[in-house]
């Protein structure tokens, strides 16, 4: 219905009005209190807005225990997945789960403390640890947590894990766990599986400048050449670095026919 | 004076291991090394053990660790203004309990052990931020209209979803409905949460107006169960 008024607001502000709370012109303001045809354009689109909103606030959400537990790597691969592919479209879920990971970061007081701890170094003593592997555990002595992210990565056959661990004597160990998604397609062997370390940024020198490289990157820049870390899987699938320092890599894992390349590992200390 | 450990942990009374662990936590206070085995063995008795009194031991001797915690969480205020302290610190061990009960949860470390507890104390608050912010969306002024769907009126949300992308035509009326209805951002939260999806606020107003008209047009299609000013 439209209302024949020069004075009355026009679709788009009534819109941002009703559906952002933004202030309608003075005029628009005052025509409206007066216009019930106004007044009924307004109720169709605050009725809308509101039923819709009532509807679908967050419906998709996995809730906190979820998102916490996504955080500290204790979901199991599917519900992971889920999550990581909802965090993609949901900013909020993104928010909570980046404050999530800030308050579970535990002061580092505490961690010294803790790893000052002769409990520390007296595992028979403790508690069998099940289905525990969040990153905010993983303390050692006179040490930071070490962290690694991606934490998983999966195509459609092949799911691999990461893992990192800080360690006094070799600093971070990381420890990668390749295994099949599915045996449908018949087993992948992973013995000899060879997975290259790169450094993910250019080291530039002097006066160079990342865009100078881009263009000739098809050439492969000589950080490129030749990884800086590299080792094969054993029979069970796994790989194990040892001495990594923190940092942002390039990833590749030569399976049989194809590879992983994961572009950024972040690899850090906290 | 030190207490001298005559008796293997398993054998000795909770009240002897209450008193080295708290014994244990002052000195962690006070930044001494410490031993937290007595601790660990109170949190084996209450929760593989599912010794009660352990249980009350352990949620007394954790207590203010979880005041703690939440004095320093960046949302105590407004969770506050929700609920009272004792109830974040109540539901931060009711959760606790629960994950070990349910999911065989069991901890190498009294560090781990409270990392999972300072996690149970996030999710409590976070829920309940969460569930009063659901609240207001479901009490926004008007809403509350006497012909009202019922429960077993509601349009299935996924079903509504599904028929209201039907009817946008784009990726982007989709994206923007979605941070509208599903997110309930406003232009410039949209413009903070997703940094460079979007040109700038008038592109997400455009593209607002298009999804309203579209879905006014289409409101047979989503059923309305609101008065028949929409339906017509």
């Amino acid at each position: 219905m439209e209302c024949p008024c020069l004075g009355a607001p026009k679709d788009e502000e009534l819109l941002r009005y009703a559906l952002d709370g933004d202030a309608l012109p003075v005029m628009a303001q005052k025509h409206l209190e007066e216009c019930q045809i106004c007044q009924q354009r307004l109720t169709t689109y605050t009725d809308a807005n509101k039923f819709l909103i009532g509807q679908l606030y967050r419906y998709q959400c996995p809730d906190l225990t979820l998102l916490s537990e996504y955080c500290i790597g204790t979901l199991p691969v599917h519900d992971h997945l889920q999550i990581e592919l909802h965090l993609k479209s949901c900013p909020l879920c993104a928010s909570d789960v980046a404050e999530a990971r800030q308050f579970l970061t535990p002061p580092v007081d505490l961690l010294d403390q803790k790893l000052s701890s002769p409990f520390a170094d007296a595992p028979l003593d403790s508690l069998q640890l099940v289905h525990w592997r969040a990153p905010v555990t993983v303390w050692h002595k006179k040490t930071q947590a070490a962290h690694v992210n991606p934490s998983h990565y999966q195509t459609d056959m092949v799911a691999l894990s990461l893992e990192a661990r800080s360690d006094c004597q070799s600093g971070i160990l990381l420890k990668l766990t390749l295994s099949l998604v599915s045996e449908a397609e018949g087993p992948i062997l992973f013995d000899g599986t060879r997975v290259e370390l790169y450094h993910a940024v250019p080291i530039l020198t002097g006066d160079q400048q990342l865009n100078e490289i881009l263009p000739y990157i098809e050439l492969l820049p000589k950080h490129m050449l030749k990884p800086v870390f590299s080792a094969q899987a054993d029979t069970s699938g796994q790989i194990t670095f040892h001495s990594i320092p923190v940092g942002e890599y390039l990833m590749i894992v030569y399976l049989p026919e194809t590879a992983i390349v994961i572009e950024r590992l972040y690899i850090e200390e906290r | 004076m030190s207490i001298e450990i005559e008796k293997p942990l398993e054998e000795m009374t909770l009240e002897t291991l209450a008193e080295c662990c708290v014994r244990e936590l002052s000195k962690y206070r006070r930044k001494e090394s410490c031993d937290d085995r007595y601790c660990l063995e109170i949190f084996r008795r209450a929760v593989k053990l599912r010794n009660n009194e352990a249980w009350i031991v352990l949620q007394r001797l954790f207590s203010d660790n979880v005041r703690m915690w939440l004095g320093g969480h960046s949302h105590r205020e407004l969770a506050l203004r929700y609920e009272a302290e004792q109830t974040y610190v109540d539901d931060a061990f009711r959760r606790f309990w629960q994950a070990v009960s349910d999911q065989a949860l069991s901890f190498s470390t009294i560090a781990s052990a409270l990392s999972y507890l300072r996690l149970c104390l996030h999710c409590a608050i976070m829920d309940t931020l969460r569930a009063f912010a659901r609240a207001n969306v479901e009490r926004m002024p008007d809403y509350g209209h006497p012909d009202e769907p019922q429960v077993e009126d509601r349009y299935h949300e996924n079903e509504l979803w599904e028929t209201i992308k039907s009817i946008l035509p784009g990726e982007r009326e989709q994206r923007v409905a979605y941070l509208h209805f599903h997110c309930n951002l406003k232009p410039r939260e949209i413009i903070r949460y997703c940094p460079g999806e979007f040109q700038g606020e008038e592109e997400i107003y455009r593209l607002k107006r298009n999804i309203m008209e579209r879905i006014l047009r289409n409101a047979d299609k989503i059923r309305w169960k609101l008065d028949g000013g929409m339906s017509a």
